[in-house]
């Protein structure tokens, strides 16, 4: 099977620093699999879920999504429209309604679902926030109601690569759960191609492929 | 289209940040509409008094000036006056809206009894020969002086018809030159109607001393005369300066007649009274005749004066604002400024999350663009509304303090010069009637001056609007995003 997402060689260090976080990496991810990625805290793992989302650029190798080197592409365009990110602090708009944040991301990622509202109500509803609860403003949701509504926002333009930094980090195990079913869900039904980073047990055994990091290599477990 | 939308519930989003820049923009833009209105309502009134005013410009020789240097040097000459070329020379100039001209020549109407002579030879006696000096200085008896009996006026005399003072009678006025209009009453004295002819005859200067010169005018029409008698002390008035002794005719008709060469010709007398087309162009007008070569003896003097004293609370008001304005645009919009990168600051974040969800840079600035504008026109509308409210009330305490102010201030140099020679002594009547100081402005909200407020309130949001968005280029999302964390 093609791969959806192709690391060759991808090193990277931040501005300023003389030290790599990871080098030479060579991954390869397919649509339609759920991918953990576990490591020690301050490895690198949100650093590659950022050259991974392109909102940063390796500093060496080249990242391909679809065989396009991402240096190359219209980045916005991809964040906009091929990936969907469940950041690890959620970043939300605070001063806006659960619908809001997921209407303003199909807007932007230009989707063509005509009445958005109804669309992002749905899938709130989906992940477990009420009516009530969506047109609040998200400041006045709780931690976990924010990685949900943060959650919908990933997946409401239709991307084909869902990112998740401890995406059930806030949340308690039966709300873990309900999140790990809807991920698996977009991976096995839908043939996304799910990449979770985490240091939680449970969401690792949903994955069908575990990659540790460490000293700035990955590793298969 | 999202963008507008979402720019436009930003405004509520943002309430707290957004009132105190809808505050601020207020406060400037109210006072934009206050000031900008009293400037352009102040400009324009004191444009259409500059028309109206047509300041008028009297050529005057400097007579005590010229008299004592006389006496200093014990040389003698001619009291200067303007050349006819010289005065029909200034009248072309660009400075120059309107003039009045006038000349005359005192003449002797052979065979004619004018009005006041009669009384005016008993008086005088058979006095025989007359002494006269010459421009040489030398005194010269001459035995054919001729004594005038009346006046040849050429010019603009048409203004005592225009009031009223002076009917056409019969006949016409006069066309061709050597064609003159005469009273009525100097008509019947002598019997004369129209089609007539009438011999003058005038003094001139002349190397040999004083010659006389004889010239044949035909009678065109004759008036009726309603000026003021005038007032004399003898009981009469002389045949000279009885204004029913005036033969009028064209500028051409008497200088023809006689040569334009004024000091040469005795009794002849020019006078002019220039209108400028703004108070403001007398140096100009003058530095114009200077460099023609006018005598350096004339002063130019104009009635400027009267209308700065008229505009000065006006122009003082005008001040005022402007000033005020100034100074509110550059405070406002260095607050604007920095208030926008303050706020601009607080919400790096969500536009590191616009970003991060793939909104172009273009996009973001965009929008918010879309926001700082939306909020002008806000406050744009609300200000022109309180603004042209208040307006006028804020207008009149300030010209009300500028009246006061000026009032004491202002002191119109009337004085004017002792001797009156040339100087509009023809055109008196004409003269623009006193002028009070303008202590009233309506203010007036006119397509310009919403036109300008519209332009500064652009300015204004440009202002905001660039100093919120000129960092954005170095908000990596990526980097905004961490930050958090
Ligand atoms: N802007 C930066 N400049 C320099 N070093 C940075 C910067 N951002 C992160 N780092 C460093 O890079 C390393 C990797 O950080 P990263 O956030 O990717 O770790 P992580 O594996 O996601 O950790 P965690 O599990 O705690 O989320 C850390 O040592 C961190 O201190
Ligand atoms: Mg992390």
């Amino acid at each position: 099977m093609m791969s959806l997402l192709t690391l060759n060689m991808v090193s990277y260090r931040y501005d300023g620093t003389d030290k790599d976080i990871f080098k030479k990496l060579n991954v390869e991810f397919e649509a339609g699999k759920i991918y953990a990625i576990i490591g020690k805290s301050g490895v690198g793992k949100s650093t590659l879920l950022s050259l991974i989302s392109g909102l940063d650029l390796a500093t060496g190798g080249a990242i391909y999504y679809k065989q396009n080197d991402l240096s190359n592409l219209d980045r916005d365009h991809y964040r906009a429209n091929d990936i969907g990110v469940i950041f690890q602090s959620y970043n939300l708009i605070t001063n806006m309604t659960a619908v809001e944040n997921i209407v303003l991301s199909m807007n932007i990622g230009e989707s063509d679902i005509g009445d958005k509202k109804d669309f992002a109500l749905r899938l709130l509803d989906q992940v477990g926030i009420d009516e009530e609860t969506a047109k609040r403003k998200t400041l006045k949701l709780s931690g976990g109601q924010q990685q949900r509504v943060g959650i919908a926002r990933a997946i409401a333009h239709h991307p084909s690569v869902i990112i998740a930094d401890e995406p059930t980090g806030n949340l308690d195990t039966e709300t873990e759960q309900e999140i790990l079913e809807i991920l698996e869900a977009l991976a096995h039904e839908e043939d996304k191609c799910v990449i979770i980073v985490t240091h939680s047990p449970e969401v690792a055994s949903i994955a069908d492929v575990i990659f540790e990091m460490r000293g700035g290599k990955l590793q298969v477990c | 289209m999202y963008i507008f939308m979402n720019a436009l519930k930003n405004l509520g989003r943002n309430k707290g940040r957004n009132i105190l820049l809808a505050l601020i923009l207020l406060a400037i833009i109210g006072t934009t509409v206050v000031t900008l209105t009293i400037t352009n309502t102040a400009d324009s009134l004191i444009d259409v008094h500059q028309e109206q005013f047509g300041s008028r410009v009297i050529i005057q020789p400097d007579i005590e000036a010229f008299f004592e240097e006389r006496q200093a040097t014990g040389e003698m000459a001619p009291i200067p006056q303007l050349t006819l070329a010289e005065t029909l020379a200034l009248a072309e100039s660009e400075y120059i809206q309107d003039y009045r001209l006038i000349v005359e020549k005192f003449a002797f109407g052979e065979g004619m009894t004018t009005l006041g002579e009669e009384e005016m030879n008993e008086m005088l006696g058979s006095a025989g020969g007359t002494i006269i000096m010459g421009a040489d200085g030398e005194m010269n008896e001459v035995s054919d002086f001729v004594m005038p009996n009346l006046r040849l006026i050429g010019g603009m005399w048409q203004h005592a018809f225009e009031n009223g003072e002076r009917v056409l009678y019969a006949g016409e006025f006069p066309q061709a030159e050597g064609e003159v209009l005469i009273s009525l009453e100097l008509a019947e004295l002598n019997d004369l109607a129209i089609g007539d002819s009438l011999t003058l005859q005038g003094n001139l200067f002349a190397s040999e001393g004083i010659t006389t010169q004889g010239y044949q005018l035909t009678i065109a029409g004759i008036y009726l005369d309603f000026t003021p008698e005038g007032f004399s002390g003898m009981g009469f008035i002389p045949p000279t300066t009885n204004r029913r002794n005036e033969v009028l005719a064209s500028i051409d008709t008497v200088v023809n007649t006689l040569g334009d060469n004024l000091e040469d010709a005795l009794g002849m007398e020019l006078d002019v009274v220039y209108y400028l087309h703004n108070p403001n162009y007398l140096a100009d007008f003058e530095a114009e005749a200077r460099a023609m070569g006018v005598n350096e003896w004339l002063l130019f003097s104009s009635n400027a004066a009267d209308f700065y004293a008229m505009v000065a609370p006006i122009e003082g008001l005008r001040q005022v604002a402007q000033t005020f304005l100034l100074v509110v645009l550059v405070l406002g919009s260095v607050i604007l400024m920095l208030l926008s990168s303050i706020f601009i600051r607080e919400r790096k974040y969500e536009i590191g999350v616009l970003r991060a969800m793939g909104m172009k840079r273009k996009k973001v600035v965009m929008g918010l663009w879309t926001e700082m504008l939306l909020l002008t026109a806000i406050c744009l509308v609300v200000g022109l509304g309180i603004g042209s409210l208040v307006a006028q009330p804020i207008s009149d305490t300030l010209l009300e303090a500028q009246v006061e102010a000026t009032a004491s201030a202002t002191d119109v140099d009337d004085s004017g010069h002792m001797f009156i020679i040339g100087g509009g002594v023809h055109f008196a009547d004409e003269q623009t009637p006193e002028y009070e100081p303008i202590d009233q402005l309506d203010l007036r909200l006119n397509g310009g001056t919403m036109l300008e407020i519209v332009g500064i309130s652009l300015v204004l949001m440009t202002v905001a609007a660039v100093s919120s968005t000129v960092h954005m280029t170095k908000y990596e999302p990526i980097k905004i995003l961490m930050e958090r964390d």
